[in-house]
């Protein structure tokens, strides 16, 4: 089974995530923060990294997500985006039209669909 | 405040004077006009030499303010102006009075011409101003008869005109100065009344009008800030509403144990419903305020074909387990369109949305685009429940939800709202046609390349 670093400044995403993820039996740890995330990651060395955008700032999860994929050995984990703003924004995200500029290997819209997002997950650790 | 009014007056003023100097090159050739006249058709002898000269006079004092107007700075004018028509007033007096002079005096009925100038310079000038210049002219005129009578000035008779030496006769001459000193006065008194009231109410519109601007300004600002307070209490309810479905959702999913209680499952998909309503209600809020305060559009090249596809996909889910025939006709000759994309797929979703939502099983869905000049018209069309014909007139406005469906579905009520926005903003109207148990048409026409 994998280890999941999930990261978010909801304490309540970050507890159904967790709850959905565990129950497959998968390690999961938490960062309520992007900078800690990104310290656990690099202590940690998860198999899978779930990042949200807005925590302490619009961006926070963007900025995480491009220094993550610059650091020489994190940069192989993959990372899955928790997003809510395609509709406040106006654009949506999408992994074919966005990769370009946004280094993360999916998207997850909130509110979380359990069965999405274990599909997600799974296809992702495949994959690694 | 005060010195805008000022400001006013002294366009309105200057406006006039150009006036005034347009029409004195009228009385110029009216002056050398009548002169030939008098000399050559009916045989009167004047000193033409001398009432050339005075028009050639005024004439070049009329050049001279043309110019001097012409080349005035704008703005930088105010108590100039006001001098100026005094100037060009007297100038005006002066010359004429030296005209009579010399073409018989109190013989001339010309004089009577003075009543004229009296209405002009009493549009121009304030109230006081007008009547010093009536008095001027009165006292003028009634001067020159006097001194041709006592033989101070010399009198120039017109030969051929009136040859019986009236200058000389006391009466007539009290009479005349009387009937013209008081033309002169009544002329100036009705004129200047007329005038004032003009000037006043033009100063109250100009006031009203600034009185509006200032007062739509701040509706508009207080629109914004409804927008802006929209879009921060739809946020910040949206983030709690999202953790809210999720833990649901894990619930639902049996990933904290299983719901094995029936009672507690159903009680679990009523909030469950509730929660997707505040959801659905949240985001066309947000979407409402984001599209309104919307500064810009992000116009783009677009097919349309893709714009209606994306839509469709995007809300098969509606369509449920519904049996509906659906059918996409798009005019193969329409060029790219040019427009906001994600506005467009939006307003396709919800009028398709709707048709899904409002139309029970077996029946049938149009999406039709056809082009006609520079103009794209979009149908959805559908045979649904319809719209009754007392909530038509309303459909389009925010929050309104047509009687027949409050009761039985869900819905915000701004989704139909949004679009009509939508199309408004890329110039376009949109319309419908519904009959109440047969279906509705949703019909919006709009320019195919919309400028940036």
């Amino acid at each position: 089974m994998s280890k999941i670093l999930i990261i978010d400044d909801d304490v309540d995403i970050v507890e159904a995530i967790k709850i959905v993820l565990e129950s497959k039996g998968h390690k999961t740890i938490t960062a309520y923060e992007g900078e800690e995330g990104y310290k656990k990651a690099g202590a940690e060395r998860p198999d899978l990294i779930i990042l949200d955008v807005v925590m302490k700032t619009k961006d926070q999860g963007f900025q995480i997500s491009y220094k993550l994929k610059n650091h020489p050995e994190l940069s192989k984990i993959p990372i899955l985006m928790l997003t809510s703003i395609g509709r406040e924004t106006g654009f949506r995200f999408n992994k074919e039209t966005d990769e370009d500029y946004l280094p993360v290997d999916d998207f997850v819209e909130k509110p979380i669909k359990p069965n999405e997002l274990l599909s997600k997950v799974n296809k992702l650790l495949q994959h690694k | 405040m005060k010195q805008e009014t000022d400001l006013n007056e002294e366009r309105f003023i200057l406006e006039r004077l150009k006036w005034l100097i347009f029409i004195r090159w009228f009385t110029v050739l009216f002056i050398v006009a009548a002169t030939l006249t008098a000399i050559n058709i009916f045989n009167v002898a004047l000193l033409s030499l001398h009432i050339y000269l005075v028009a050639l006079f005024i004439a070049a004092y009329n050049a001279g303010f043309k110019l001097y107007i012409q080349y005035l700075p704008e703005g930088n004018h105010p108590t100039g102006i006001k001098r100026l028509a005094v100037v060009q007033g007297m100038l005006d007096i002066i010359s004429l009075t030296i005209l009579i002079h010399f073409t018989g005096g109190i013989e001339n009925p010309f004089i009577f011409y003075f009543i004229f100038h009296t209405i002009l310079t009493g549009m121009l000038l304030p109230g006081k101003g007008s009547y010093i210049q009536a008095g001027i002219i009165s006292s003028m005129v009634a001067g020159l008869f006097i001194s041709e009578y006592l033989g101070v000035m010399q009198h120039h008779p017109i030969k051929g005109f009136l040859d019986i030496g009236i200058y000389k006769n006391p009466t007539y001459i009290v009479a005349i100065t009387f009937v013209f000193t008081s033309t002169i006065f009544i002329a100036t008194f009705f004129t200047v009344s007329v005038a004032e009231k003009v000037k006043r109410r033009e100063k109250e519109l100009a006031e009203n009008r600034k009185e509006l601007q200032e007062a739509n300004l701040k509706l508009l600002e207080k629109d914004r800030l409804k927008d802006e307070y929209v879009t921060m209490v739809s946020h910040d309810l949206k983030t709690p509403l999202a953790s809210i479905q999720s833990l649901i959702e894990v619930l639902m999913g049996g990933f904290a144990g299983q719901v094995v209680d029936e009672k507690i499952k159903e009680i679990l998909q009523r909030i469950q419903r509730k929660i997707e309503f505040l959801h659905h209600y949240t985001k066309d809020l947000l979407d409402l305020s984001r599209i309104r305060s919307a500064k810009q559009l992000n116009i783009e090249e677009l097919d349309i074909k893709e714009v209606i596809d994306t839509a469709v996909e995007i809300v098969l889910p509606k369509k449920e387990e519904k049996d509906l025939e659906v059918s996409i006709e798009i005019d193969d000759k329409l060029p790219h369109i040019k427009a906001d994309k994600e506005l467009m797929i939006y307003v396709f979703m919800n009028l398709i949305a709707n048709a899904f939502k409002y139309t029970a099983s077996g029946g049938k869905v149009w999406i039709k685009v056809s082009q006609t000049g520079g103009l794209m018209t979009a149908e959805v069309k559908d045979t649904g429940i319809g719209i009754p014909p007392g909530d038509i007139p309303h459909i389009f406005e925010e929050f309104y939800r047509a009687s027949n469906v409050v009761k039985t579905t869900k819905g915000t009520g701004l989704g139909l709202s949004l679009v009509r926005h939508i199309i408004e903003r890329h110039s376009g109207t949109i319309s419908i046609e519904s009959e109440q148990g047969k279906g509705s048409a949703f019909r919006f026409t709009m320019p195919i390349r919309m400028e940036d």
